[in-house]
């Protein structure tokens, strides 16, 4: 071959071996740069990204020693990227806006900010004490809260007035015709509203259940669906406390599944499908939005859609209903912001945040985000934010609901997060597309699986 | 015997078919892309209406008393009108004359297939989605980027296929798997090491990563030029051979000529590659001043912020030029050049 | 003349290796590195961001005695290979042989099948969904024009998949324009030779067209096994692996492990045997080439 060709291959070779060692930047002079990361949430349309920057120049100005940098990656690759850079020694400093769902996928991977808000004493004390809680895990403190996204049921007002029907209640704890506001109730309502290709509701004899042109109600695909057994007085988390064995097939959890299976089967509110794919029900994952629905549980970030639904009917919000144990449940979303583990600048990561939720700015971000402000101070500020989008929507309804977020959270950390979850969306998805018909031994076969991805956890953590 | 006599009959006979067929086979591309125009002519509000229709219209609505509200298509007394809703009532709610709003009725509560449409065009979503993020630069970087890639890519593949077409000895057969094997392995967990060793050398942030390996040969492209050297007749080399070329005259002589479509095709192929990539800019990118458009693009899909219309606007204009080149080049590279058996 | 010909085997060897050189330049460089750090993580547990750990072969055991999604998505992904590259290879030259005619038109008949190769294959997806959709879809439309009742396709585990294929198809003009230029790098002297000898339409495409297009039927075949056996975006914007794990095509369940179940480890093992399966199809593939693939211009062994 040549030893021209050797010596050239070995001089690629010894290239390659000095690119390869971790080399780790000499720390420039003056100011810190602290670039904080979006894409684990929302944050990364145009119009937010303009907010982002407006904010890090009023930032930077203002701030001769830190200055601020936003990094936006769209949300679908958002996860991928983020590897990457902290495998490539760069992690970013902050993240946000960043759900409990994304402190859970990379649960390990977050800096306990509880040191800094005890040296700070930090002030807690006008946030509203759920949100706070939220992010309060038992080995640490993730971050301090953006905004909330509590649930509500939405309604389609004009499909009530077609059917005759009253509205729902607007205050937690009104009755509904002389009955509690319970889910019993709730589905008895949704039968009048679900009507097949000649007009018949489903309370009527001769109602065709194989063409249905209009549901009742829908509701938890947005979410883990272990907040149905949560309101069914279960333990949401679905397992012990201590993480270690599964608790997926207890009576409140089969009472749960068999619920959802009868909403769709024995009742015949709510279509059959997988969600997002059923389009002429869900539209672009819309059951509202598509016309074809009558009342929506759902989280209040769907705020973007508010606008369509208001050019194609008249819509307004009701409570969660209360579940058989007579609690009521809002399952809520909430953002924060967290400092990765890896973060270079942690201590101006934790000043940064500190400004960003200061109530002038948060207001900023919050409305970008189309999330409540999770300050109190904020509240009335909203509400009127909110009535320029409509006046006739019960918005003070959001902010009664907060106090009712569950507890633990419904997308929660627990051990292998990501395999656990996607078991539980088989299960929901084998129910609701009509593969498993036996609720209570697809809990059975989904406890045993879980509890699989349990045990591995721990094995591999001894 | 002969049929040449039937022959152009015949053929006739066979464009017909072959035109029906390909008619019939277009209707699979244009009914997608019928919805695709369309959904980039609807508003925000109506591009998530179920079922998605093939006109953009929406629902009509007038402002009356101050309030923006909806037309129906109603009867009254044995006429059709198209009447406003001004107050709902429950059962029964007041309509009004959008042109005379002091003319009012009162009627049951309309269902919502009464309501009124109309047609609804909106170009300014092609203009909204350029103007949203400033695709005039990002323009440029792929132009710079998809300039030097797909230089670099035919220059150096067509060096190596002809490496693995011409010459034979051991260790080639070798070679030439191992070329290919280093598609074969995810690209998912090749990532992070990747990402790393470019983050190492100091390229995050520059189109390094996605220009420079671009000029060490693309294991397709080699791949392909390779079967199209191969069906080259060895006469022609020998021929340039002893009239005293050298293996790079016959590369330029020989094989280029013969294969100047799969040459043209190999650079239509990495041009409309690099002009769709957007995961490559994703992950080496950092300053969006140096995006691309199809990294642009992405924005219009943000959590709880899609922007479908804008989306589908994006997505035809991705796609023109790409169309628009190979409708014009076509001839160069299909009815390219048409070898010239040798005979015997 | 032993000598003579060694030398110039040197010199041909050099000739060769230069020209080789920017691959082999660049597959050190760039190529390599990780593919050796990937088969390292390998044998790790590694999440992506902390240190990796070695547990020796522990991965690949799991693999095959204790994951059944392993199997699992490894048949998903063989059956749409084995589905999806015969009808594609089918359809592309077919299309390909259609064009090739003199009809009106052929500039922009060609142009609108290619049409669909270049969009983004997220935007594909998401325009599909709605063509599919039960009730309101395109597809389920035609579908009741022939008397049948359409699925709910993509949230129905047994259609899912055919759905995804039936999507694949649709850019099936991407290869259509090897074939073109493959078709016109066809002598018409043989045409005219065959015609003489009497040949019909059918003849002349079977001992003709097809042996001549046989390297570059070749080239979409091996193309074609690859690609599937790397089939990823479609799949996971349209069902993310569902329903109930019926699309879970391999590299979508290598994604999960990758980046969202923190196993990174493992799916480098998942990696590396796909990377066996596929390397074994193809070597078949090319060692069975020799009896179907004709090429003109094959250096001959001396």
């Amino acid at each position: 071959m040549g030893h021209s060709m050797a010596k050239c291959l070995s001089l690629v070779l010894l290239a390659l071996l000095a690119a390869c060692a971790p080399g780790k930047p000499a720390a420039p002079a003056g100011p810190v740069k602290v670039s904080i990361f979006v894409g684990f949430g929302t944050g990364t349309d145009p119009s937010q990204i303009e907010v982002h920057n407006q904010l890090a120049k009023e930032f930077n100005d203002t701030h001769k020693d830190i200055q601020v940098e936003f990094v936006t990656v769209p949300y679908a690759e958002a996860r991928t990227k983020y590897s990457a850079m902290v495998a490539g020694n760069m992690a970013p400093d902050l993240v946000m806006p960043i759900g409990v769902m994304g402190i859970a996928g990379n649960y390990d991977g977050w800096k306990d900010i509880a040191p800094y808000i005890k040296k700070d004493n930090y002030d807690l004390s006008d946030y509203y004490g759920p949100a706070v809680d939220v992010h309060k895990y038992s080995d640490k403190t993730v971050g301090l809260p953006i905004g909330v996204y509590p649930s509500v049921v939405y309604y389609n007002s004009d499909m009530f007035d077609r059917a005759k029907l009253p509205y729902p209640p607007t205050k937690i704890g009104e009755a509904y015709q002389g009955s509690p506001w319970t889910y019993d109730t709730l589905i008895q309502l949704a039968q009048k509203l679900t009507l097949d290709k000649k007009k018949k509701n489903a309370t009527q004899p001769g109602f065709d259940a194989g063409n249905v042109v209009q549901y009742g109600f829908d509701g938890w695909d947005w979410s883990p669906w272990r907040i149905v057994p949560g309101k069914f007085g279960g333990n949401a988390l679905g397992m012990s406390a201590d993480f270690k064995t599964a608790q997926m097939n207890t009576t409140e959890w089969k009472a749960g599944l068999k619920f959802l299976y009868d909403t769709i089967n024995t009742w015949h509110v709510r279509p059959k499908g997988a969600g997002e794919n059923a389009t002429s029900i869900y539209g672009d994952n819309d059951p509202i939005g598509s016309g074809k629905t009558g009342m929506w549980e759902c989280f209040s970030w769907i705020q973007y859609a508010y606008s369509g639904w208001s050019a194609n009917f008249s819509w307004n919000v009701a409570p969660v209903p209360a579940g058989p144990t007579g609690k009521v449940v809002a399952q809520a979303n909430a953002d924060t912001f967290a400092i990765p583990v890896q973060a270079p600048h942690p201590d101006q990561a934790w000043e940064v945040m500190k400004w960003m939720v200061e109530p002038a700015n948060m207001v900023r971000l919050t409305n970008s985000y189309g999330a409540i402000p999770a300050r109190k101070s904020l509240a009335a500020g909203w509400l009127e934010g909110q009535k320029k989008i409509s006046t006739k929507v019960n918005w003070q309804l959001f902010l009664d609901s907060i106090d009712y977020m569950d507890k633990p959270n419904n997308e929660a950390w627990v051990p292998n997060y990501q395999k656990v979850w996607d078991a539980m969306e088989n299960n929901m998805t084998a129910v609701t597309t009509g593969k498993v018909t036996d609720t209570d031994k697809a809990l059975d076969t989904l406890n045993t699986e879980v509890q699989g991805y349990l045990d591995e956890y721990w094995k591999a953590k001894k | 015997m002969s049929s040449i006599l039937s022959s152009s009959r015949r053929s006739r006979w066979e464009r017909r078919v072959a035109l029906i067929l390909v008619a019939v086979g277009s209707l699979a591309i244009l009914v997608p892309l019928a919805y695709l125009v369309s959904g980039s002519l609807t508003s925000k509000e109506t591009i998530k209406t179920v079922p998605q229709s093939l006109v953009p219209s929406e629902t009509y609505r007038t402002p009356i008393d101050g309030q923006i509200t909806f037309v129906y298509n109603m009867t009254v007394n044995g006429q059709p009108r198209q009447l406003a809703v001004v107050e709902k009532n429950g059962e029964n709610w007041v309509y009004a004359n959008p042109d005379n709003p002091a003319e009012r009725y009162t009627l049951p509560a309309a269902d919502p297939s009464a309501r009124a449409t109309k047609l609804a065009f909106h170009p300014e979503n092609y203009s909204t989605a350029l103007t949203k993020s400033p695709f005039g630069s990002y323009m440029l970087n792929t132009l710079v980027i998809l300039a030097f890639v797909t230089l670099g890519t035919v220059l150096s593949s067509v060096l190596v296929a002809f490496a693995f077409a011409r010459y034979r000895f051991r260790g080639m057969p070798l070679l030439f798997m191992i070329l290919l094997s280093t598609v074969m392995l995810p690209s998912q967990v090749l990532l992070i090491p990747t990402f790393v060793f470019f983050a190492n050398i100091g390229w995050y942030n520059t189109w390094l990563p996605l220009i420079v390996p671009a000029f060490f040969a693309n294991a397709w492209d080699v791949f392909l030029f390779r079967q199209f050297f191969l069906a080259i007749p060895l006469e022609l080399d020998e021929a340039a051979k002893i009239d005293g070329c050298g293996p790079l005259r016959v590369l330029w002589h020989v094989i280029l000529p013969e294969s100047l479509p799969v040459v043209l095709t190999v650079t239509l192929f990495t041009m409309i590659y690099v002009w769709n990539d957007y995961f490559g800019p994703l992950i080496y990118l950092k300053d969006r001043a140096l995006f691309t458009v199809a990294l642009g693009l992405q924005d219009f899909n943000a959590l709880y912020f899609q922007q479908s219309h804008l989306q589908a606007a994006g997505a035809l204009m991705m796609l023109l030029p790409p169309v628009l080149v190979f409708f014009f080049a076509q001839k160069y590279f299909i009815q390219g050049t048409v070898v010239s058996g040798v005979k015997g | 003349m032993g000598t003579i010909t060694s030398q110039r085997r040197k010199v041909e060897a050099r000739w060769a290796l230069a020209f080789l050189g920017p691959w082999i330049v660049g597959f050190l460089a760039f190529t390599l590195g990780p593919m050796v750090a990937s088969l390292f993580f390998s044998f790790t547990r590694y999440t992506g961001t902390s240190a990796p750990v070695w547990i020796g072969l522990d991965n690949y055991i799991t693999l095959l005695t204790g994951d059944p999604k392993f199997w699992n998505s490894m048949g998903i992904t063989f059956t749409f290979a084995f589905v999806a590259v015969p009808l594609s290879l089918v359809l592309g030259f077919l299309l390909a042989y259609l064009l090739n005619f003199k009809i009106p038109g052929m500039k922009v008949w060609r142009t609108l099948f290619y049409l669909p190769s270049v969009i983004s294959g997220v935007v594909v997806a998401i325009l599909w969904r709605g063509l599919f959709d039960e009730k309101f879809g395109v597809v389920n439309f035609v579908l009741s024009w022939l008397g049948m009742v359409g699925p709910d396709w993509f949230t129905n585990s047994q259609f899912a998949l055919v759905a995804l294929v039936l999507i694949s198809l649709w850019g099936v003009g991407g290869g259509m324009i090897i074939y073109l230029a493959g078709l016109q790098g066809i002598p018409t002297s043989l045409y005219e030779a065959s015609e003489l000898d009497g040949a019909g339409r059918w003849q002349q495409l079977t001992r003709v067209t097809l042996p001549m297009m046989s390297p570059v039927i070749f080239y979409n075949l091996i193309i074609g096994i690859i690609s599937c056996f790397q089939y990823f975006t479609e799949a996971w914007i349209l069902t993310k692996g569902g329903p109930d794990d019926a699309t879970l095509f391999y590299n979508i369940y290598l994604y999960k492990n990758a980046f969202l179940y923190g196993a990174m480890g493992y799916a480098s093992a998942l990696a590396w045997v796909l990377f066996f399966v596929v390397l074994v199809f193809t070597a078949l593939v090319f060692r069975s080439s020799s009896m179907w693939v004709y090429y003109e211009g094959e250096v001959r062994k001396s």
